[in-house]
């Protein structure tokens, strides 16, 4: 009965697919998480058969370990939030006809976010705007925006010219053919630059360190400066946990997302 | 009457200088005479990436060039560890080695309670075992400091580390660390403990560059900041005095391999009275001629040796 019903859940919404075909058909989607796993358990078994010093025992404990996670999550989610209200919407705006002129202005101011040495821009940004996290989400947004904005722009100008003008010619009003056509046709290259996003943010977080943000950054850089491999290694590989996590929740919001049929 | 005064002092000042140059003046007489003293010596000079580190292996460089020998300069190596690898690994002939950083980070020690001539000693003895010689320790001692600026110091007239805590009030006392102190025994938990300081108190992790501008511009009442470091004289701030023995010591050292000491034995006697010779004020103005004045480091390096007869 289930097998009778399946694809027709699937036809019924451009957006929606059942759980169990995605997964039939994108083997990768269950590999990640078992990587995860596998890389979390390999660290733990590091971290457990190694005596560690009064040194490391100030950074290798749940408490710390716990916050810092905690607080690059918020880092690069946050981030990643604002870049998508910020690219999104200022995709399609920079793509819609009377717009057209500016894109190269808006992508310009882009390349120019993500040209800047990170480092810099974040403790320019604290002296002047006060350090903390808030100052870390906006420059890491500021950093991250650029790939996702041109990711939207691409996708959207990528679209066949004479499909829009057909669904025009069917009497779409230009926010219909937005909202049925163009969007939709966009949505996988679109999501693509979300994943990009949700991985650099992750890793431009750990840079939050250095203007009072916290996040796992608390571990990669004094495990460097005190040649305490255990306590960088915990760091960067709690960052890849991190960044493999968001990753793969993107790609089943990618996999649920995507248009099918058309 | 202020400005003969001055006068006065600027004319003394010039004097005093002019006897000090005649005075130094016959130093040179003594190096002229071994002009040629390194020849042979072929050297290649590393140092970490900051300025201090910098200008103290520029020192020995133009020292070397202008006795005659070589070197290939390939100063500013990233990381301390990197820099300390590149020479065990003889890709550099020498660097400046800090004791507490070779005591903490290369031999993982965790006693900071040692004052600066025992460090010195057990560090050089304990890096015999990876074939590592020590020249004497500069009398500079580039440890922690906190530095506030002269204007919280005169409001609230603190003068030590214990009147940070006790006259500066509490919803005032904005502590900026480096992550690498935040996360250290010997650190800011340890400091705490010394004197006292309230768990409530408010303390920021920044990048340590951002920690002296921080400090200047208010966002930080006490700024975790290097002793030795020109910014604290160029930006108004100052450094209380250390009322209660804390910080490990910083002092400096040239670290050679074993083998480059056996091959120029004439260096190693040569390099080794320079150290004496840098105290904590005299690192500060070279830091601040390079960071603040923005000088050229070798430039720095060549008139501090002329200064002290040493060219």
């Amino acid at each position: 009965m289930s097998k009778k019903l399946e694809p027709q859940l699937a036809a019924g919404s451009v957006y929606s697919q059942s759980a169990r075909l995605i997964f039939k058909r994108n083997r990768s989607l269950l590999i990640q998480p078992i990587l995860i796993l596998v890389i979390l358990a390999l660290m733990l078994t590091y971290i457990h058969n190694h005596k560690l010093d009064i040194i490391e025992k100030v950074t290798i404990n749940t408490k710390f370990i716990f916050q810092a996670i905690q607080d690059h999550i918020f880092l690069s989610f946050s981030a990643a939030v604002i870049i998508l209200a910020i690219a999104i919407p200022g995709g399609i705006l920079f793509t819609r006809p009377k717009m057209k002129r500016f894109t190269p202005i808006a992508l310009a101011l882009a390349n120019i976010g993500q040209a800047f040495p990170a480092v810099g821009l974040l403790i320019l940004a604290g002296i002047h705007f006060g350090f903390g996290k808030p100052v870390a989400i906006g420059t890491f947004a500021a950093f991250g925006t650029l790939p996702i904005l041109r990711n939207t722009i691409v996708g959207l100008q990528e679209i066949d010219p004479f499909i829009v003008e057909s669904a025009m010619g069917m009497g779409m009003t230009p926010r219909q053919a937005l909202r049925k056509i163009e969007l939709p046709l966009a949505v996988p290259v679109i999501l693509a630059g979300v994943r990009t996003t949700l991985i650099l943010t992750v890793g431009v977080a750990t840079l939050g360190v250095f203007v009072n943000g916290g996040g796992l950054g608390m571990l990669i850089i004094p495990g460097l400066k005190l040649n305490r491999q255990i306590v960088l290694l915990t760091g960067g590989m709690l960052t890849i946990i991190v960044a493999f996590t968001m990753d793969w929740l993107a790609r089943l919001a990618e996999e649920f997302l995507r248009p099918r049929g058309i | 009457m202020q400005v003969k005064r001055t006068k006065v002092v600027a004319i003394a000042t010039a004097a005093a200088l002019a006897a000090l140059t005649a005075f130094t003046a016959v130093a040179p007489a003594n190096a002229a005479a071994s002009k040629n003293s390194l020849a042979g010596v072929n050297l290649v000079i590393g140092s970490k990436d900051f300025t201090e580190s910098i200008v103290l292996s520029k020192i020995v460089k133009q020292y070397v060039l202008a006795h005659g020998g070589k070197v290939t300069d390939k100063t500013n190596i990233k990381g301390s560890v990197t820099t300390r690898d590149a020479m065990t690994k003889g890709q550099i002939s020498l660097y400046w080695e800090y004791t507490g950083t070779a005591w903490l980070v290369y031999q993982k020690q965790t006693d900071t309670t040692l004052d600066p001539n025992t460090l010195y000693k057990k560090v050089a003895a304990a890096d015999k075992a990876n074939k590592v010689t020590w020249l004497p320790m500069t009398s500079f001692n580039d440890t922690y400091a906190w530095a506030v600026t002269k204007a919280v110091a005169t409001q609230y007239g603190v003068k030590t580390y214990s009147d940070m805590v006790t006259k500066i009030p509490a919803d005032k006392r904005v502590w900026c660390v480096e992550s690498e102190f935040a996360s250290r025994p010997d650190g800011m938990a340890g400091f705490k403990k010394a004197y006292n300081v309230p768990a409530s108190d408010t303390i920021k992790t920044l990048d340590t560059g951002a920690i002296y501008a921080a400090t200047q511009n208010g966002q930080c009442t006490i700024g975790e900041v290097f002793a030795t470091d020109g910014r604290i004289g160029a930006l108004g701030l100052m450094v209380p005095k250390e009322d209660v023995h804390y910080f490990p010591a910083y002092n400096a050292a040239i670290t050679t391999t074993d083998a480059i000491a056996k091959k120029y034995p004439q260096l190693i006697k040569a390099l080794a009275p320079i150290s004496g010779l840098i105290s904590n004020q005299t690192m500060a103005t070279l830091n601040a001629r390079i960071d603040v004045l923005g000088e050229d480091g070798d430039t720095v390096a060549k008139s501090w040796l002329a200064s002290v007869g040493l060219l």
